[in-house]
Order: structure tokens, then C-alpha cells, then sequence
């Protein structure tokens, strides 16, 4: 029958003509056929020996635990179960193992296409006639390609002087600098925060040894206190004031 | 709906038995189709702890394979042959790969659209780190250098075609657009160079000038934005966050350290004051409090913990925000005058 759409359709149960396509095929089924022989082997316990020839006359195999011993034992007629052996139990251990990882992977990367999906999503809800500057370099004229590069040039720089802004201050801070007096002045509630990243990343920790903070206060240390410390020569006098004042 | 299975043993005997026998049918099912679809030939040995082994499709078909699998020589059948434990490791490789390769592609989606929404002055609504910054920074060079391209091959294509009026028009319309989209304030400054490119639309020597103005009148709206961004609340807020981090454990040090500091460390005090009393020596002092602090690792922060007895109130009036800087010193000053 002739259908209209090219997406997926039955085959038909015959051999395949098409050399090339034939080829395909046969890769394809062929993991397809190894994965399902791996997953029995790994929710019933049981084992399996496969054996398949190519077109062009390979032999491909796969086996648990290994396809000449399972051969043997069925070609004979040996059935042995002998679970208590310590490589095997090694091996069952291993694979364990390996199937948890596989499973952590595919978990992350289901992960990953749901952001891609909530990605497409945004763009598809940005994608304005009106903004042509989201559009792709390539549907872009002359001149609004050139404006465009001027903007980005221009944002390019502002980026660039914010990072080595956020790369200054934090060694004004680990040094001690006095330049740091002067932001207290500017206290004020913002949503900009260096202590987490966007699009799930780290940014630079900002957390400060103690040392480099006495410092800074230290800075701000009128020169009279120093005076009257040099004015009074008897320390054990001063301790216990300063104790009650502050304590 | 069908909850995906655990990749893993099946605890309860009853269920295993059921889900092998199912599999099993359909391993057969699957080397059936593949036998018949590629001409191929295939054998299979199933075996459980609950049933006799299956072999597939019949003994004699299994011991014919078996003949011409033995007939290859070693080296082929080991190279070719795959154990579950050597299946695992590729297929983990294989998916590992394939994740790493989806994680970068959504980076890129993402620095795309975060690049955008800075050139439309929405850099504010985003939270983003250095690490973002710089990203940001190598992905506008990538765009840039696309866009240089297009700007080549657009050049190009306009100097060799005949038909350039038609993407004037284009253009303009284009640009007027993009000028609309601009705040109040420029839409009216947008109307000029509409009218400049429609009066230059005839000679071609005038469309050539005409060009101008609308790359001036797009470029101009996004980075009047841009210039007013994130500066000013950018710098305080870490400052504030590292004040309230710090203050608690200094307040233990001195508790700590205060007395036996104070009543041993004195004569050293006193050496550079009397030396440099000029607000010069403030300056410097640090950096031999640091070299002296190092040479005495086993009292650490004495130096600095005599000097913080005034630290907490001077952090928590910072912090408060109702008082100044110059006015928190002031208060300090006038204390240390009544003691």
C-alpha cells in the first residue's frame, strides 16, 4: 500500500533486496537483539549464548557468562549451576556495578532532554517578527547584520570588564586592601549574587579567610586610638575597661 | 502507563520466572525477523535455573552454527565475541559520550539566549557567576565572527547583483522594525531615518548614505540599555555577605587571644608607632603585620585580634545600614576619648 507520510511504517517479512539498507538493518537488529540478550541476562539470571553471521560472513556473538562454556554444557548436556564460585561472584558483582552506572548515565541524560526540550521551548516563545536580531547569522541582511556586531562588540566589552571587576575584587579582598572601605557606603538590596552560577554551574567562591578581614577593618582605625595607645604606657590599666565597654 | 523496569535482578521468584519466559519469546521473535530480513544465519542458547535449555531454532540448526563458528579462527571469534560485562562497558561508554555531547549543546542554547537577553538589557533578570562571564565572553567572539562572515558574503552578493533595490526595501523594513521595538524615547528618533531611506530609496548614490543612519538607529537603543546595568548593586551585596560571614569567628579569636597578647606583646607595639605616627604607616603596616604573623604561626591573628576590639560594633552598624562609614569612625573616635 502507498502511504503519504515517510515517517515510521511495516516491513514486510521477506529478505531485503537493497544491499545497503540490508547492511543497515543488520546492524541495527543486531544491538538491538545483543540488548535485549542483555537485559534477560540481567533481570532473570539466566544465561545466554548468541551466535549471528553477517552478510558479508562474520561472526558476531554475545554471551553470558561465556558463549564457548554455555555451548559446551548445552551441546553436551551439562547444565552446571555452581553460584557459589568466587570469580563468578566476582563477575555478578562487577556487573552490577556497571548496570547501576548505565543506569545513573541514562537517568542524567533523560535529564538533559528535558532541559533541551524547556530550551527549544523558550526560543520558540522568543521567536518574534519583531526582533530580528534572534534570528540565525545567516537570515540577517547587511545591515542588521552590521548592527548587530556593533551591539556585540559593545556587550563583549562590558563582559569582559565585568569579569576582570569580579577577578580585582576578590584579591582586593584576600590582600586586604583599603579600596574595600568604600563599599560599605553603598549597602543595598540586589538579585545579582557571584556565590552561585547560572545554568547550574559554580561560580568563585567569595568566602574569605579570617585574616585578610581584620585587615580591612584595621584600616578603618582613626589615628587618635593610635595616639592615646602611645599616650598610655600601662596596658593591664586598658584591658579590663575595654573588656566591660565591648564584652 | 507502563513504569520503566529496574535494570537490575528481579526479587520475586514468580515475577522472574513470568518475565523470562515473556523475554525469551521475544529474543526468539527478534532473531526470527533478523534471519529473515538479512538472509543471514543465527543460533541461540537460553538457559535458566528453572527450565531446560532453549535452543534456537533446533538442535541441529545450533550445532551447524556451532561447526562454522568453530571453523573461524580464534583471533576472529575473540574479536568479534562480546561478554554482558564487555556489552555494559561500551554501551556506558557509548552514553556517556552521547550525554557529554547534549550537555554542550545546551551550554550553547543557553549562552545563545542569555547573549540575546543582554542585548536587550535583561542581563539583570539572570544569575550568573564569573565562570558565565567568561563563557559568555568566548561565545560573543564565536557570534561575532559569524556575523563577520554573512557580512562578507552579503557584501559579495550585493556588488555582483542585479537586483539590489529589492533588498533595500527589505532592509528598511527590517530596521524600522527593530527601531520599534526600541523604547518611547527613540521611537521618535526612529521616524528620521525612515524618512532618510525612503527619500534615498531612487538613486542608488543616496541609498548608499541612507544605509547609516539605520545601522546607527538599531545599534543605538541596546546599548543605552546595557550601560546601566547591573554595576551599582553588583559590588555591595558580596561585600554585606562576607561582613555577617566573618564577624563570629574573629569575635572567638579575640576571646581567646586578647589577654595573652596583649600583656606580652606590648614592647613591639609600641616600636612602629613611635617610629611613623603619619597615616603613611597605616598603610604599610599590614604587610609587616603579615610577615610577622607568618614568623609566629603558632599564635595566629594576634596582631589583628588586639586592633578588632573594635570590629563588632563597627560590623554591625555597616550592616545595619543606618549609619555611615565616616559616622561609625566618628563614634569610635569619641569613645576612645571618654576612656
Amino acid at each position: 500500500m502507498a502511504r503519504k507520510n515517510l515517517g515510521r511504517r511495516k516491513i514486510e517479512l521477506v529478505k531485503m533486496t537493497n544491499e545497503s539498507n540490508l547492511q543497515v538493518t543488520f546492524s541495527k537488529r543486531r544491538s538491538g537483539l545483543f540488548k535485549k540478550g542483555s537485559e534477560l541476562c540481567t533481570l532473570c539470571d539466566a544465561e545466554i549464548a548468541i551466535i549471528v553471521f553477517s552478510p558479508s560472513g562474520k561472526a558476531y556473538s554475545f554471551g553470558h557468562p561465556n558463549v564457548n562454556k554455555l555451548l559446551d554444557h548445552s551441546l553436551g548436556r551439562v547444565i552446571r549451576h555452581n553460584n557459589t564460585n568466587f570469580a563468578e561472584s566476582r563477575t555478578k558483582l562487577r556487573i552490577q556495578m556497571l548496570n547501576e552506572s548505565l543506569t545513573e548515565v541514562m537517568a542524567e541524560k533523560e535529564k538533559e532532554q528535558e532541559t533541551k526540550q524547556s530550551i527549544v521551548q523558550n526560543e520558540r516563545e522568543n521567536k518574534d517578527a519583531e526582533k530580528w536580531w534572534r534570528n540565525s547569522p545567516t537570515e540577517l541582511n547587511l545591515a542588521q547584520s552590521t548592527s548587530m556586531k556593533c551591539d556585540l562588540e559593545a556587550l563583549k566589552k562590558e563582559v569582559d570588564e565585568k569579569v576582570a571587576q569580579l577577578h580585582h575584587r576578590n584579591l582586593n579582598f584576600y590582600v586586604g586592601s583599603s579600596s574595600n572601605v568604600a563599599a560599605p557606603a553603598a549597602v543595598s538590596g540586589g538579585n545579582i549574587s557571584t556565590n552561585h552560577g547560572f545554568f547550574d554551574q559554580n561560580g568563585n567562591s567569595t568566602s574569605a579567610p579570617t585574616l585578610p578581614f581584620g585587615f580591612n577593618v584595621m584600616n578603618r582605625t582613626p589615628a587618635g586610638y593610635n595616639s592615646y595607645q602611645l599616650q598610655n604606657q600601662e596596658v593591664k590599666q586598658v584591658h579590663p575597661q575595654y573588656w566591660a565597654r565591648y564584652y | 502507563m507502563r513504569s520503566k523496569i529496574k535494570l537490575s535482578l528481579i526479587a520475586n521468584k514468580t515475577s522472574r520466572r513470568t518475565t523470562f519466559r515473556k523475554r525469551k519469546g521475544g529474543i526468539t521473535n527478534k532473531l526470527h525477523e533478523l534471519t529473515t530480513l538479512c538472509g543471514v544465519k543465527a543460533c541461540a542458547v537460553i538457559s535458566s535455573p528453572y527450565e531446560n535449555p532453549v535452543v534456537w531454532p533446533s538442535t541441529e540448526g545450533v550445532q551447524e552454527a556451532v561447526s562454522m563458528f568453530m571453523e573461524r579462527p580464534a583471533t576472529e571469534q575473540s574479536k568479534l565475541m562480546m561478554s554482558h560485562e564487555t556489552y555494559l562497558q561500551d554501551k556506558i561508554t557509548k552514553e556517556t559520550k552521547k550525554l557529554e555531547s547534549l550537555r554542550r549543546e545546551n551550554r550553547e542554547s543557553q549562552l545563545r539566549q542569555f547573549m540575546f537577553d543582554c542585548v536587550e538589557g535583561k542581563m539583570s533578570e539572570h544569575q550568573y557567576g564569573a565562570r558565565d562571564l567568561q563563557d559568555l565572553s568566548l561565545y560573543i567572539d564565536h557570534y561575532i565572527n559569524q556575523l563577520n562572515s554573512s557580512v562578507m558574503l552579503l557584501t559579495n552578493n550585493g556588488a555582483s547583483s542585479s537586483s539590489f533595490p529589492p533588498p533595500l526595501h527589505t532592509s528598511v523594513a527590517g530596521a524600522g522594525a527593530g527601531a520599534g521595538a526600541a523604547p518611547l524615547v527613540v521611537a521618535g528618533a526612529g521616524a528620521a531615518p525612515l524618512a532618510v531611506a525612503g527619500a534615498g530609496a531612487s538613486p542608488l548614490a543616496v541609498a548608499g548614505v541612507g544605509a547609516a543612519p539605520l545601522a546607527v538607529a538599531g545599534a543605538g537603543p541596546p546599548m543605552a540599555q546595557n550601560q546601566y546595568e547591573p554595576i551599582q548593586p553588583y559590588i555591595p551585596t558580596a561585600f554585606s555577605d562576607n561582613i555577617q560571614y566573618q564577624a563570629p569567628v574573629d569575635f572567638n579569636h579575640q576571646i581567646q587571644h586578647g589577654i595573652y597578647d596583649n600583656l606580652s606583646l606590648d614592647p613591639n607595639h609600641q616600636y612602629p608607632f613611635q617610629d611613623d605616627p603619619f597615616m603613611e604607616m597605616l598603610m604599610e603596616y599590614p604587610y609587616e603585620q603579615v610577615g610577622y604573623a607568618a614568623e609566629h604561626a603558632h599564635i595566629p591573628f594576634m596582631n589583628g585580634n588586639y586592633y578588632n576590639y573594635h570590629q563588632p560594633p563597627t560590623v554591625g552598624l555597616t550592616t545595619t545600614g543606618h549609619m555611615p562609614s565616616n559616622n561609625a569612625t566618628t563614634t569610635t573616635t569619641t569613645n576612645t576619648t571618654v576612656v
